[in-house]
């Protein structure tokens, strides 16, 4: 910044502030008479020319105390420089679920992301958090943890420090501290929810309900009733699930009690000797039950009776071992009553409470017996070639397989003739591989899959390009990590 | 032998699209035939025509050339190219270069002069010689009328005051620049394009920075009439600095500085249509600083380019000026790994060199130079180089400079290559533990 008797004289001119040498800078006045030969409006100039020059090169170092950060030692090794490389590339090309992948083979080898790639990373990770997982900060380090805890943004993705008086935390550190008191004393837990139900705005009582979904039992039923009768319908869903889910809660006993006496296999005689199974359908419930069961008495749908419009909400509300006989264990004759008119009407409501409840044996039994069942019922299946095999039957549903498959618990890549039956099915319909849930698909293909999917001519180019890009990034990044 | 990393072949990419296209590429499958010979590597990549695209690169230097119809350089294909051959060398065989290889690297390195290679000398007729004596002294009489002009224009602006200089619309300190480019003075005309720049922000308290740049130019309409009277390098920084260019066949003539060159790193500015790379070296035996300046009109081929953090031997010469530092390879051997040597200089005497180096030269913008175990401390909005002496000096790091920083250095002390300017050090690049990180961008 130029002096101010020299910015003041060249801002009003040299008529209204005459230049002096307390224009120039301290020690150079002598100079003052030789600058001004010229003239004072060429003087000036020579004035302000030399005091640039001063200070510019009068410029030192400020004297600085103070405590400099200390580093924190890693307990960790770094990952080689090409696992690096390729995270940051899976990052630039916006592969994500290729980033994730990383990250969980990161975590599971032990390995920290080099100091280097951590801005990128922390970045991906508040712009990404559908794909981050707290479980993934081993992977950036005590470096990371420090470098996010002085960023405005990235501080978001550390832990909240863990409360030490309950009494004072709200929201998110609230809950994390009840999860982890439901895990070492549930019944403390459930007291501390109770405690604070009345006040809890509605986010924070649905927080509370699925933390205390671990660990469920008898004792929780009262404070689930409770949420069952509060305003909010999120609540009310939520409590709802829970207390069916509650074997020997009131609401489950109901609903069973109703399922089971409404629906019942008797047998008949004709001509009092041929014995035949029939199955009975007919609604036998208190109409105070079905109210406090928040159940609809009028069907909404022209041609479906009342009594089928409860009964099916009452199925799909209720989980099906409570009430249902083991249809995989029932003798073919008997199953062949679920599966004729007028129980067959009832099936889409039973596959709703196997998704809802995850049975996996019903679904098993659903998909090879009904022919109506939908592919979403796979991701129940165990891990082996019968899903696969199942799973063929469905490949028009190209969509819904694939969602239903990544949705499954899967440790090793999907089958290659799967695979190439799978892709045959592509034909006008790339929306499959840009959806963000399914990209998580490349995961899941074999190396040699890329053969099959080059030589599909149903996707295009630039597709499989995506396709082939996602798989051999994510075959180098298991390279990259092996010892 | 080229041995560059993948992430530095991505450095070397015009835009991430390119990068992202260029890794599509970057599979065998997709090339017809690779080959290498001559410093020089090349393959046929199918595209979407009918005939292949013919894709080279120059290991010297790392330019490269396609027929792709692409502008960007290098394209996707060169990318490619350069990935697959620093994964799979193998896949390229030494054999003789094609034609269409051959004459381009002979071409370039005719053109690059390099040794073994005499450049055709121009005869110059008298009659030639007087007609460049004549437009010499043409435009020498066109830059003193100019400057003549302008040394009234300060007398009416010191007479008048700046304060109603501080509203004038851009297009008032445009015009001048543009009666300097009528006056044949560019590098004058630049400087009031800058202005020109920030026109809009000099009432907001930049009265301090506006008369630090017309000082400045003052001072070059002060010595141009004394011109003969100052030594030889003062002579040649001044007439750099009004817009005079050397030849470059002029600076080539000039003795080099054979050494091993580190790319500290590259920073690229846009000057109205044109883009500029600038190029930071420092010899590892030398010690000497470079900066290469490369001009690049809007679909011309970029002349070379420089991987931060890799290192070129070759011979550099410096453009005549004061304490010169921009100058150019007069020849390029080819490009290596390296290990940083320790270096021993403390940010007190690095300043104190910096201090020297703005006394000498009232022009100067940016003065290299090297301080070892520094730390650095972010405060606010402001990151700072602390010294072990217990001195600081502000750095001007971008927002993204200054996490990388941090995160690499994470409380640890560091030996820095900075850029030392009036308001604060850009840092080039950090060494830790022998390993160079470019941080320039």
């Amino acid at each position: 910044m130029p002096l101010p008797k020299l910015q003041t004289t060249l801002l009003l001119g040299v008529e209204k502030a005459p230049p002096e040498p307390a224009c120039l800078p301290a020690g150079l006045e002598s100079y003052f008479e030789t600058l001004m030969e010229g003239g004072k409006e060429q003087g000036i100039w020579k004035i302000a020319a030399v005091t640039t020059a001063f200070e510019r090169s009068a410029v030192l170092p400020i004297a600085w105390q103070g405590q400099l950060p200390t580093p924190v030692p890693e307990l960790l090794p770094y990952c080689s420089s090409h696992a690096n490389h390729l995270l940051e590339k899976s990052i630039l090309q916006e592969f994500h679920a290729i980033v994730e992948f990383w990250l969980r083979i990161c975590l599971k080898k032990g390995y920290l992301a080099h100091p280097k790639v951590l801005p990128t990373l922390l970045q991906w990770a508040t712009s990404h958090k559908r794909y981050w997982h707290p479980d993934f900060l081993p992977v950036i380090g005590e470096r990371g943890k420090w470098l996010a805890s002085k960023h405005a943004k990235w501080k978001d993705l550390l832990p909240e420090a863990p409360v030490t008086d309950p009494d004072l935390a709200t929201g998110a550190a609230f809950t994390q501290y009840l999860r982890q008191l439901r895990l070492s004393d549930p019944a403390q837990a459930l007291a501390l929810a109770e405690e604070r139900w009345s006040e809890a705005p509605v986010a924070q009582k649905a927080a509370m309900l699925e933390v205390l979904s671990s660990g469920l039992a008898l004792r929780d039923e009262v404070l689930l009733l409770r949420a069952f009768s509060d305003k909010s319908p999120r609540v009310q869903t939520e409590a709802f699930s829970l207390l069916q889910a509650l074997p020997g809660s009131v609401l489950a006993q109901k609903t069973t009690s109703i399922l089971q006496a409404s629906i019942r296999i008797s047998s008949s005689k004709i001509l009092g000797f041929i014995a035949k199974n029939v199955l009975e359908i007919k609604l036998t419930a208190d109409p105070y039950d079905l109210e406090f069961l928040r159940i609809e008495t009028l069907s909404p749908v022209k041609g479906k009776s009342d009594e089928q419009h409860i009964l099916e909400q009452l199925m799909a509300m209720t989980p099906p071992e409570n009430w249902l006989p083991s249809l995989p264990d029932q003798p073919v004759k008997l199953n062949n009553l679920w599966l004729e008119s007028p129980f067959s009407d009832f099936l889409p409501a039973i596959e709703k409470a196997v998704l809802r409840f995850a049975d996996a044996p019903l679904a098993l039994w659903l998909i090879i017996h009904w022919k109506n069942a939908a592919p979403a019922l796979l991701s129940y299946l165990p891990e082996g070639p019968q899903r696969y095999q199942l799973a063929e039957a469905f490949l028009s549903q190209t969509e819904e397989v694939l969602k239903a498959l990544l949705r499954a618990e899967t440790k090793s890549y999907w089958p290659l003739p799967f695979c190439q039956r799978l892709f045959t099915h592509f034909q006008g319909k790339p929306y499959l591989i840009s959806l963000d849930e399914t990209s998580r698909f490349v995961w899941m293909l074999p190396s040699k899959a890329i053969d099959a999917l080059e030589s599909t001519a149903s996707i295009s180019q630039s597709l499989r390009d995506k396709i082939n890009l996602q798989v051999t990034l994510r075959d180098q990044i298991q390279q990259s990590f092996l010892p | 032998m080229l041995n560059l990393s993948e992430e530095q072949i991505v450095a070397l990419a015009p835009d991430p699209a390119s990068v992202k296209a260029g890794m599509g590429l970057s599979a065998i499958k997709n090339w017809q035939s690779l080959g290498a010979g001559n410093a020089s590597i090349w393959g046929l990549c199918q595209g979407s025509g009918s005939s292949p695209y013919k894709t080279q690169v120059d290991l010297q230097d790392l330019a490269s050339k396609c027929s792709c119809p692409s502008r960007k350089f290098p394209c996707k294909h060169g990318l490619a190219l350069l990935l697959i051959y620093s994964r799979q060398k193998n896949n390229f065989p030494e054999s003789k270069p094609p034609d269409w290889v051959n004459d381009w690297v002979v071409r370039r390195r005719e053109k690059q002069t390099l040794p073994g290679i005499e450049l055709p000398q121009k005869e110059e007729t008298n009659s030639r010689q007087k007609g460049v004596e004549k437009r010499a002294e043409a435009r020498q009489n066109k830059v003193s009328s100019g400057l003549e002009g302008l040394r009234i224009w300060f007398a009416d602006l010191a007479r008048e005051g700046m304060l109603s200089y501080l509203e004038k619309p851009p297009q008032y300190w445009t015009a001048l620049s543009q009666r300097m480019i009528d006056a044949q003075c560019p590098g004058i005309a630049a400087r009031f394009q800058g202005i020109s720049a920030r026109a809009f922000q000099l009432s907001q308290n930049n009265e301090g920075w506006l008369i630090r740049q017309l000082a400045q130019i003052h001072l070059l309409t002060e010595a141009w009439p004394q011109i003969e009277a100052l030594p030889a390098d003062f002579q040649q920084e001044i007439r750099t600095q009004i817009g005079f260019t050397v030849a470059k066949e002029e600076v080539m003539s000039q003795p080099g500085i054979t050494d091993q060159w580190l790319v500290l790193g590259c920073h690229t500015t846009y000057e109205q249509k044109l883009t500029v790379e600038s190029y930071w070296f420092w010899g590892i035996q030398s010690g000497k600083f470079g900066l290469y300046l490369q001009y690049i009109a809007p679909g011309q081929v970029p002349a070379t380019r420089f991987v931060p953090g890799a290192c070129v031997s070759g011979e550099w010469v410096y453009y005549p000026g004061i304490n010169p530092v921009r100058g150019l390879f007069k020849q390029v051997a080819g490009t290596h790994d390296w290990q940083m040597p320790a270096l021993q200089q403390t940010l007190s005497s690095a300043s104190a060199q910096v201090a020297q180096a703005f006394a000498a030269h009232p022009f100067l913008e940016r003065v290299p130079v090297w301080v070892s175990g520094v730390h650095f401390l972010a405060e606010e909005k402001q990151t700072w180089l602390i010294g072990a002496e217990g001195v600081a000096v502000p750095t001007d790091l971008t927002e993204d400079q200054r996490w990388l920083v941090l995160a690499l250095t994470g409380g640890m002390d560091s030996d820095a290559f900075c850029l030392a300017g009036e308001s604060g050090w850009a840092i080039a690049g950090i060494c830790l533990q022998h390993q160079y990180y470019p941080i320039l961008s």
